[in-house]
């Protein structure tokens, strides 16, 4: 019996690179809205290519949640992942727009 | 100097029908993969999803089909149909009188309006053209009226046509076709991971379907939903278990797919609507 194989190498590579600890800003409450905004032009962008994930409104949801909360480091890291996300759904989106082709059955 | 331009012209039609091939070469291939992957399953039997290849849960899926859980719908979708709209008219007058004749024509390629029409999105244009308002897509009243249309078209064959000379139906066509093969969300997967090259394998404690004949048997209903859905409604469904935000049912992204999985299975039988787990 065959047994599927997921995720894939790429998916796991995907995964680690996103636990990479993000790019030293501030843990206070401007550096956390500027890291939230940032986060949500990078969603935005990824939807405008139709390649948004479920997981990135959810995190600047969490970071928004967090900076009422007065929790300025959570919210850092929620919305930094979030950029993570909007901007690779961005790269995914240009990598498939010819890597499609080698799936199609010859 | 004719010779030269005519070896031009010829060296980059060759090149350019080495970087993408027609619909039929697309189809060609799509149903040899399949049928070669499962080759012990006749192609017409395809129609029947991931029965087609797993022996237990078909036998399951048969005791189902005897009391099928889509028939009240089917009752309820006639109902729909048959009432007239509050300005006399109904569906039979953008439809015609026979009902049978309906589902085979969906999706279409529409010339004046430069867009996949598919039946759920023709039933409402009929309602708005008659001043009724537009159901929503992905379950309730419009599912129980294609469920109906769809009853009556059993037994029909699956024959969608992308009409020469209109460059934006290949688009559409193509645009559906690449929606199909890109990867996309944070699972990194595209419809063809899991319903091409993964088709047959287990995830978790299921099998997934092969996508040769996935939308002939559209609306189903899903025991897992308990209710019946549309064809989008489990595109959005797949979208989100890898992680990517559905987009709109009916949206144009989701009808071009529906227009390149459709012509896929031309040539198989039209059996909705459908029971899935």
């Amino acid at each position: 019996m065959i047994r599927l194989t997921f995720p894939s190498p790429a998916s796991l590579c995907m995964v680690a690179i996103m636990t990479i600890p993000a790019l030293s800003i501030a843990a206070d409450k401007d550096g956390a809205a500027t890291a939230c905004e940032v986060a949500e032009n990078a969603r935005k962008a990824a939807a405008a290519v139709k390649m948004e994930w479920t997981t990135t409104g959810k995190l600047i949801k969490a970071g928004n949640k967090a900076i009422e909360k007065g929790d300025f480091a959570s919210a850092l890291e929620f919305c930094q992942k979030a950029k993570f996300q909007g901007d690779t759904a961005v790269d995914q989106a240009s990598r498939e727009a010819a890597a499609w082709r080698a799936r199609v059955p010859k | 100097m004719k010779k030269i331009t005519t070896l031009v012209v010829a060296a980059v039609l060759a090149s350019a029908g080495a970087v993408s091939a027609g619909p039929e070469e697309d189809r060609n291939a799509f149903s040899k993969y399949f049928t070669q992957r499962f080759s012990d399953v006749p192609l017409a039997d395809f129609i029947n999803g991931i029965y087609a290849i797993d022996a237990a849960s078909r036998e399951q899926w048969e005791e189902i089909e005897e009391f099928p859980p889509y028939e009240l719908d089917v009752d309820a979708g006639e109902e729909l149909y048959t009432q007239a709209f509050a300005n006399g008219n109904s569906y039979a007058t953008c439809f015609g009188d026979d009902v049978s004749a309906i589902r085979a024509q969906y999706p279409q390629w529409d010339e004046e309006q430069k867009q996949v029409i598919t039946l759920e999105l023709a039933v409402n244009q009929c309602r708005e053209a008659n001043a009724e308002k537009a159901l929503k897509y992905k379950k309730g009243a419009i599912a129980q009226l294609t469920a109906y249309i769809s009853m009556h078209a059993r037994g029909g064959t699956i024959a969608v046509s992308i009409p020469e000379g209109q460059p934006e139906a290949l688009a559409a066509y193509e645009n559906g076709k690449e929606f199909f093969y890109s990867k996309r969300g944070q699972l990194n997967f595209s419809c063809a991971d899991c319903h091409v090259s993964s088709a047959g394998n287990y995830v978790r404690a299921d099998r997934l379907s092969p996508s040769l004949g996935h939308t002939s048997h559209f609306p189903v209903y899903r025991s897992k939903w308990g209710e019946l859905g549309t064809l989008h409604r489990r595109f959005g469904g797949c979208n989100k278990n890898i992680r990517a935000k559905p987009l709109s049912a009916q949206g144009e992204e989701y009808r071009n797919l529906e227009f390149f999985l459709a012509y896929m299975n031309n040539g198989l039988e039209l059996n909705g609507p459908g029971a899935r787990k």
